[in-house]
């Protein structure tokens, strides 16, 4: 099941893919390099990787500018919840979205995921088939929250 | 004189009228006075006179007539005729002086006379004639006669009426003596009596002498025999004075010598018994007592006798009354008493109120210790103090206390000695008395005391006096039993509030170590401040202090268990109960020094002996029998208190454990989804990727490969979703969240993704909603998943044919029927049973290839069932399967609500309030920007079987305030680009420009569509004028789809 909110506030600035950063936080070797692949394929050429929620917002300050955090929940040190606090308190930030990419696909993860402050849930496994449209969706700015 | 011979027969009629007339009288006086009328009228004589002659009666004397004529004109009763000169010795002086003067020439004079006596004369004169004729003296004659017998007759009814009189006042007297008087006045006045005496004999052998001067003397010492009453009726003459045994003795003495000429003794009897005489007295030879005043006074005395009886029977009723009424104060005293030593002063009173007493006792049994204790006891004037008496139960004494009456008791009675062996050794007497009254007090079959009483000096008792005794022991009985009643309910209550405090105390903790705590307490005020201690048997055999209060805990004594009661308790397994300890030797309570009373009692748990509960006190008999039984009591609430708390801390452990169980359970299964799914993740999405043909192109036995590796990490995705659907069902952790669900809009979206099953299949589609089953309250997502689990069961054995979604109405109204129909391969019976088992696949057998998990019924049938529905199946093997949803209409607990409000249950928590989610539950609407209001009737005709209400602007500036509108959420616009105000490429630019209205899909529809620029504005669908309906409805689904279901 999907569903789909608007994020009003950034509809008029899509990001191409081509020009997007993207910042994956991922602790499994194998996932990370399957959504670095998928993500090469819909033309993303900015993807960084952190494998821990522990040191997101130093690692991003590093970066041009962060479009999209693709966030795992369980991670070691830092877990998803703590480095998206981190990532809202930076001011630098404001403008980044964070989503969720979990295999722990439950509705109760995502109530939670959403009342953190996440700006979209996509559950594990994930589907290649739809993933390059989300991620594309997501960064004209359309929320996407589904439960695998 | 004139025509007396006349006219006769005018005569004798006027001589009847007359006589009818005298008889008609009513009073002597009417008698006369008709007499003279017509003597007077009838013109027999010039002049007629009477005169009465009173002797014997109160009537009014007719006044001499006229007044200066002589009282009396004759001497003898006779009738006599005289002339002039009148001269005749018969005649009184008077008389003849008078008639002289008179110049009367002639008279005749006649008596009237009544019982032998004169009462009356009456005169006739004439002064033409010396000779009154033959025939007038002889009318007169006749009438004087009636006259006579009138006067006779008036003279009787005033007797008559005397007595009626008489007897009233009888029966009004409220004395003898004032019987006697009336008597006497009474036949003074109707005999003429020269005097009347009556003598009545008194109960105190007293003779009262009353005379008709009212005077009353007494006589003492009078007996009937001496006195020589009559028997009966006597009249003495003067010639019987000389008899002696005639003559009362008592008489003779009391008249002083006066002679009497008659006298007239009746007896007076009174029950039967010569009481007395009246004596009646005519001093004058003129007069004595005729038969008929003989016959009034005996009818006189008669009353008076039965007055008299009546008077001593009222008398004695009087006295029996009194003394009721006296008993009755009695009763009423000893009942208001509780205080046996008051009742017993009350009743002692009382007996000697009402009998002669020299020795009073009064004892109370008690029942328990089996004593006689004396309340009171007097002797004479003095009080004496007894001790208690031990009362034997096998004893004759025991058994007279319960079952004897009051009884007189002689001496040498075994009761008399009884009694004697109580008072003998403090009363004065030497020897038991002649008799006594034993009067057991029972009530109720149980002897509460008895009082006993000898009598004064050597008067005996007599059986009146056991009478008197008897009615007041009863009352004295209820009094005792009363009072042992309130004893016992006052103990009673005493003991239920101790106890009621000990429960309270321990039922108001809320740990089984409170409530311990509580009722050692409450014990410790409830039994005189004594030390409670509460010991438990240790897994080792030794006794644990729980708790205690007083001034110090008692000592479990360890050695010898048999030298102490703690010990014996725990050796004996029962209650010590030691209201004196001093009786015990010291080696017997070894640990209890210095207390006077002790009682340990065993507190058994399921039978076993698990502690012991300990009262002891410094004083001897402060922990007695009452005490005891609280203790009882309480030790049997205290093991279950004890036991209930063992209890509930094994369940609060078995709670906590079951609960960290749970957790750990629900951890698990998140854990186990995660851990899947990761790995998953790298199998499905690796595989993908390859088979895009990202990483390079790859052969088709690569693909193929490949595909295995995808659809059996998919068919192991759906695994983990359904066992975790069916672990969260069966752990009850499935939560539904009810919404009015619009089963045609479901239908609708789930057959969507049908036809994406069945793409490459030759299957119909059909969806049927009866207008009785539009609408049921559930959980949407979750028929949503039941709807998509049997369709794509349908699907999977659906190859050929049609696969069908329906509802109806039920049978009940309150249910609502939907049900999923394949003309498929249908189920064999012998499956058919059990294909809602877990991981029964009914047709894996035929159809290898199918990818069901053998979880998918099994869960749905647990969702149905989660609410309240039931899900049948009807299967024919090759012809096809239909499964039947029995789903409520209602649930429970769900209210309609106001959109708003029902929009937060089914967000349940998720961003409650945000707009956003408000706006998915508005109306899901088309908007239709046309300015031609026929294509707008043809688009609604259109839409009208999509579960979609169709809005319409007629410019672009209308479109974006609807587009605003919250109450419409716009899934799609359906635009003509010429229009007034706004041209449509205008309203496409604000629409796409707009936050929140950018992402909804737009049909263009026009004429001449400019599709290149509909390409540059991200406008995917175009649609031609003229619209087709095939066009329009898929284009809708499209967009509908888009937005409901996964691309």
């Amino acid at each position: 099941m999907q569903s789909i909110r608007t994020n009003g506030s950034s509809a008029n600035n899509g990001i191409n893919p081509e020009e997007a950063y993207v910042l994956v936080v991922e602790d499994n070797v194998p996932n990370f390099v399957l959504i670095a692949r998928m993500l090469a394929f819909m033309g993303i050429q900015n993807c960084e990787w952190k494998t821990t929620g522990w040191g997101v917002v130093d690692f991003a300050q590093t970066m041009p500018r962060v479009d999209l955090v693709l966030m795992d929940l369980r991670l070691p040190h830092e877990d998803g919840y703590e480095a998206l606090e981190q990532i809202r308190l930076d001011p630098m930030l404001k403008e980044t979205r964070v989503v969720v990419v979990t295999a722990q696909a439950s509705a109760e993860e995502m109530k939670r995921a959403r009342s953190a402050g996440f700006d979209g849930f996509l559950s594990k496994p994930l589907d290649p088939d739809k993933f390059p449209d989300q991620i594309k969706r997501i960064l004209r700015g359309e929320e996407i929250w589904e439960l695998g | 004189m004139t025509n007396l011979d006349g006219d006769i027969e005018w005569q004798f009629k006027d001589i009847c009228a007359a006589g009818s007339n005298i008889m008609e009288q009513r009073t002597s006086h009417g008698v006369l006075e008709a007499l003279l009328k017509f003597a007077q009228t009838s013109s027999l004589v010039d002049e007629s006179w009477c005169s009465l002659q009173l002797f014997q009666h109160d009537e009014i004397p007719l006044a001499q007539y006229p007044p200066h004529w002589p009282k009396s004109f004759i001497k003898k009763k006779k009738l006599i005729a005289v002339s002039t000169p009148f001269i005749d010795d018969r005649l009184t002086k008077s008389a003849r002086k008078w008639l002289v003067a008179s110049s009367f020439k002639s008279a005749v004079f006649l008596p009237i006379q009544a019982y032998g006596t004169q009462f009356a004369e009456v005169g006739l004169f004439s002064k033409t004639t010396e000779n009154i004729s033959e025939s007038t003296i002889s009318v007169i004659k006749h009438l004087t006669d009636i006259a006579s017998m009138a006067i006779a007759r008036t003279w009787l009814f005033r007797e008559r009426l005397a007595i009626q009189q008489y007897s009233q006042d009888m029966a009004h007297a409220i004395s003898a003596d004032d019987a006697i008087q009336t008597t006497l006045n009474l036949l003074n006045n109707n005999l003429s009596l020269s005097s009347g005496n009556i003598f009545l004999l008194s109960a105190e052998s007293t003779l009262q002498l009353h005379t008709t001067s009212q005077e009353v003397r007494f006589f003492q010492n009078a007996s009937v025999e001496e006195l020589n009453f009559p028997t009966s009726t006597v009249i003495i003459t003067p010639r019987a004075r000389k008899n002696p045994l005639n003559l009362p003795k008592y008489y003779s003495s009391l008249n002083n010598g006066n002679t009497f000429h008659q006298l007239l003794l009746l007896p007076i009897f009174n029950q039967k018994t010569l009481k007395g005489a009246v004596a009646l007295e005519h001093n004058t030879e003129s007069r004595s007592f005729s038969p008929e005043e003989v016959e009034f006074a005996t009818l006189v005395v008669d009353l008076l006798n039965t007055t008299l009886e009546n008077l001593s029977l009222f008398d004695e009723l009087l006295r029996r009354a009194q003394e009721l009424i006296s008993l009755n104060q009695v009763s009423e005293k000893i009942s208001s008493t509780l205080n046996n030593r008051e009742l017993a002063e009350i009743v002692h009173l009382e007996i000697q109120n009402l009998t002669s007493c020299r020795v009073f006792l009064l004892a109370m049994v008690e029942t328990g210790s089996l004593h006689i204790q004396p309340l009171l006891m007097v002797d004479g004037m003095r009080e004496i103090l007894l001790d208690p008496v031990p009362l034997r139960p096998d004893s004759d004494f025991y058994w007279a206390i319960r079952e004897l009456e009051t009884v007189l008791v002689e001496a040498g009675d075994p009761i008399m000695r009884s009694i004697w062996d109580i008072v003998s050794d403090s009363t004065d007497l030497d020897s038991p008395p002649i008799n006594c009254i034993f009067s057991p007090m029972a009530h109720g079959g149980i002897g509460y005391g008895f009082m006993a009483i000898f009598a004064d000096d050597i008067k005996p008792f007599t059986p009146d006096d056991i009478q008197i005794v008897r009615a007041v022991s009863h009352q004295a009985a209820l009094g005792l039993a009363n009072s042992a009643l309130l004893v016992a309910e006052q103990t009673h209550v005493s003991e239920l509030r101790s106890l009621f405090n000990v429960t309270r105390a321990m039922a108001t903790g809320i740990t089984s170590d409170d409530r311990v705590t509580g009722m050692i307490r409450t014990l410790h005020s409830s039994l005189n401040q004594a030390d409670i201690s509460v010991f438990m048997l240790g897994s080792g055999g030794a006794l644990e202090l729980v708790g205690w209060q007083g001034d110090r805990p008692a000592i479990p004594q360890e050695g010898n268990l048999a030298e102490s009661l703690i010990g014996r308790v725990l050796l004996e397994k029962g209650t010590q109960y030691q209201p004196n300890l001093n009786s015990l030797m010291p080696s017997e309570k070894i640990g209890s020094e210095g207390f006077g009373s002790q009682i340990a009692l065993p507190i058994t748990i399921s039978g076993e002996l698990a502690g012991i509960l300990n009262a002891q006190h410094a004083e001897v008999g402060m922990l007695s029998e009452r005490e005891l039984r609280l203790l009882q009591s309480v030790s049997v609430s205290l093991a279950s208190t004890l036991e209930n708390g063992r209890l509930f801390r094994e369940i609060q452990e078995a709670n906590a454990r079951l609960k960290a169980l749970d957790e750990l359970k629900t951890k698990f299964l998140a854990n186990m989804s995660h851990e899947l799914r990761t790995p998953l993740n790298s199998i499905i999405g690796f595989s993908r990727i390859m088979m895009k043909g990202m990483n390079g192109p790859v052969t088709d036995e690569q693909y193929i490969d490949l595909e295995s590796i995808y659809n059996s990490g998919q068919h192991l995705l759906n695994l983990i979703n359904d066992i975790l659907d069916l672990a969260k069902l069966e752990a009850g952790k499935m939560a539904l969240v009810f919404d009015e669900i619009d089963l045609f809009e479901l239908a609708n979206s789930v057959m969507v993704t049908t036809r994406g099953l069945v793409h490459d299949q030759n299957v119909e589609l059909h969806i049927s909603i009866d207008p009785l089953a539009t609408h049921i309250i559930g959980d949407k997502i979750r028929l949503r998943q039941i709807l998509l689990n049997l369709l794509s069961n349908a699907a999977k054995f659906t190859h050929n044919g049609s696969i069908t979604l329906s509802t109806k109405p039920s049978d009940s109204e309150e249910m609502v029927l939907i049900c999923v129909e394949d003309s498929g391969a249908g189920i064999d019976e012998a499956t058919l049973p059990r294909i809602f088992d877990i991981f029964e696949q009914g047709r894996n057998a035929v159809y290898p290839e199918s990818s069901g998990t053998g979880l998918g019924l099994s869960i749905v049938r647990e969702l149905v069932q989660l609410h309240q529905g039931k899900i049948t199946v009807e299967s024919k093997i090759d012809e096809g399967t239909c499964f039947y949803l029995h789903m409520p209409r209602q649930q429970e607990g769900y209210q309609s609500e106001s959109p708003g409000s029902s929009l937060k249950r089914s967000a349940s928590g998720v961003g409650d309030s945000t707009p956003e989610v408000e706006e998915s539950h508005c109306k899901q609407a088309i908007l239709l920007v046309d300015d031609d209001p026929i294509i707008f009737k043809l688009y609604h005709k259109y839409l009208s079987r999509m579960p979609i209400e169709l809005i319409s602007a007629s410019n672009g500036v209308d479109a974006l305030e609807l587009l605003n509108d919250e109450r419409y959420d716009v899934v799609m616009i359906i635009l003509d680009l010429h229009m007034p105000e706004m041209d449509g490429w205008e309203t496409l630019k604000q629409i796409k420009l707009t936050p929140g209205t950018d992402h909804i899909p737009v049909i263009i529809s026009s004429v001449e569509p400019d599709r290149k620029k509909a390409a540059e504005l991200e406008i995917e669908y175009v649609l031609p004028k003229p619209v087709k309906y095939a066009d329009l409805q898929k284009l809708t689904l499209k967009a509908l789809g888009q937005l409901d279901v996964p691309a």
